[in-house]
């Protein structure tokens, strides 16, 4: 279980993000809905280890690799598309003859070939999909996943994640109740500079 | 002008003719200069892009020093580089003063924190994702900086290229340290410096000519890098 207590980070003394208490139980999947600004993205980053928090605790949480985060704004590496989920199954000891699959369950196996720089916004998110899922890890963190994605697109990540049998994080500003084990806010306190994170 | 045409027409026929000097001295300069360059890129590209990316406690202290390293002035670093070598420095006992292993010695300390601060700049603007992703699907802190290398590879190779730039026109170490000898570590500068004193203009005129189409060639390519850097 992944727990943070009274956590916040702040940037440039501005307080980007503040969490009194949020529980992750293991095989949970919780959804995190909050507007612009609020600091969904940056709590992701706090949950998938990859910032410190300023202030406060965070306990059980994997190590990288086992637990994965897929940005609001996916980054490919320079390289194919294929290279990009080769390069993830790589550092993970697994073969990379599997990468055509991965791309093939989120319909991008005709992009396995393209260089990642000429891939439009929703083949960029097909293909980080791809990379992410492909981990086969513990902890899945998913900021704005169905954002840019078309309806085939959509269809294959709800499968995917139907067929996900670890813990699931993900972030967006509009999320449905009923699809999570828990959904919280992240609401912004009107009258300070900090936020503060409820559980619906 | 007669002075200038001729000197330019000797100059070219040295050249066409091929002359054992002045190419000798063209294999020296691009020699040392190739290994001097391609030993520091190999340590201070790696510590360039680790200081830029996972910024340590100390790395503004160590970005600094590299930028101070940047401004020394090559007749310093050669005194620094001949005191090592000279018969009472600490690396007297290896005879190495006058040779070309001392011009690459010196030429490796030239380029060092220009690769290193080069590398740190394209390192630090580099995406934070790239990183972040890399860690994230498992990568380790090594394996994450070949990542973000591979990222910044055409500003790397334009870091070479600016490397290979400044110490192909290398005067000041190649002749602290070199010693101007002929055949043995006489470079491309030191020619043309060696060949002015005695008032050759012409055969200074040789060497300078073969330095500019060599510092034209880097540049261009560093251009382009730079270019596609920038993308």
């Amino acid at each position: 279980m992944i727990e943070l207590r009274d956590v916040s980070v702040v940037r440039d003394g501005v307080e980007a993000m503040r969490v009194a208490h949020l529980e992750v139980k293991s095989g949970q999947r919780v959804g995190i809905r909050g507007g612009n600004g609020t600091g969904k993205s940056t709590l992701m980053r706090v949950l998938a280890g990859l910032i410190p928090p300023t202030e406060g605790t965070i306990t059980g949480l994997p190590r990288l690799g086992r637990i994965v985060l897929l940005h609001q704004h996916p980054y490919l590496f320079r390289g194919t598309a294929h290279d990009n989920v080769a390069y993830a199954l790589r550092v993970q000891k697994k073969p990379e003859a599997g990468a055509r699959d991965w791309l093939a369950r989120f319909g991008a196996a005709h992009l396995a070939d393209r260089p990642a720089a000429v891939l439009s916004g929703g083949e960029v998110r097909r293909v980080a999909l791809a990379r992410a899922f492909c981990v086969e890890p513990d902890v899945l963190l998913l900021d704005e996943p169905f954002a840019a994605l078309d309806e085939d697109g959509a269809e294959a990540l709800e499968r995917e994640l139907t067929a996900f049998s670890g813990t699931l994080v993900i972030a967006a500003p509009e999320l449905s109740a009923t699809e999570f084990d828990r959904v919280v806010d992240l609401i912004r306190e009107p009258d300070a500079r900090g936020r503060h994170i409820d559980t619906v | 002008m007669s002075f200038l045409a001729d000197g330019f027409v000797e100059a070219w026929r040295l050249i066409t003719s091929g002359s054992p000097e002045v190419f000798h001295a063209l294999g020296v300069s691009v020699l040392c200069t190739l290994l001097a360059i391609t030993l520091a890129a190999l340590i201070a590209v790696p510590y360039g892009a680790w200081l830029g990316l996972f910024r340590p406690r100390t790395g503004r202290a160590q970005v600094f020093a590299l930028r101070v390293g940047m401004a020394f002035p090559t007749v310093v670093i050669g005194l620094l580089v001949y005191a090592m070598f000279s018969r009472r420095g600490f690396l007297g006992s290896f005879d190495l003063l006058y040779t070309r292993a001392a011009i690459i010695t010196g030429e490796f300390v030239l380029a060092f924190p220009l690769l290193g601060s080069l590398a740190h700049g394209a390192a630090a603007s580099l995406d934070r994702r790239v990183t972040e992703t890399a860690l994230t699907l498992g990568a380790t802190r090594g394996q994450a900086l070949r990542r973000a290398l591979g990222e910044i590879r055409p500003a790397i190779a334009a870091a070479y290229l600016a490397a290979f730039g400044r110490c192909i026109t290398e005067l000041g170490i190649a002749i602290t340290v070199g010693g101007n000898l002929r055949m043995r570590t006489r470079t491309l500068p030191s020619t043309i410096q060696w060949e002015l004193t005695r008032g050759n203009f012409a055969a200074a005129l040789a060497p300078g000519l073969l330095l500019l189409g060599l510092a034209c060639a880097a540049a261009v390519v560093t251009h382009r890098l730079s270019r596609e850097a920038q993308r």
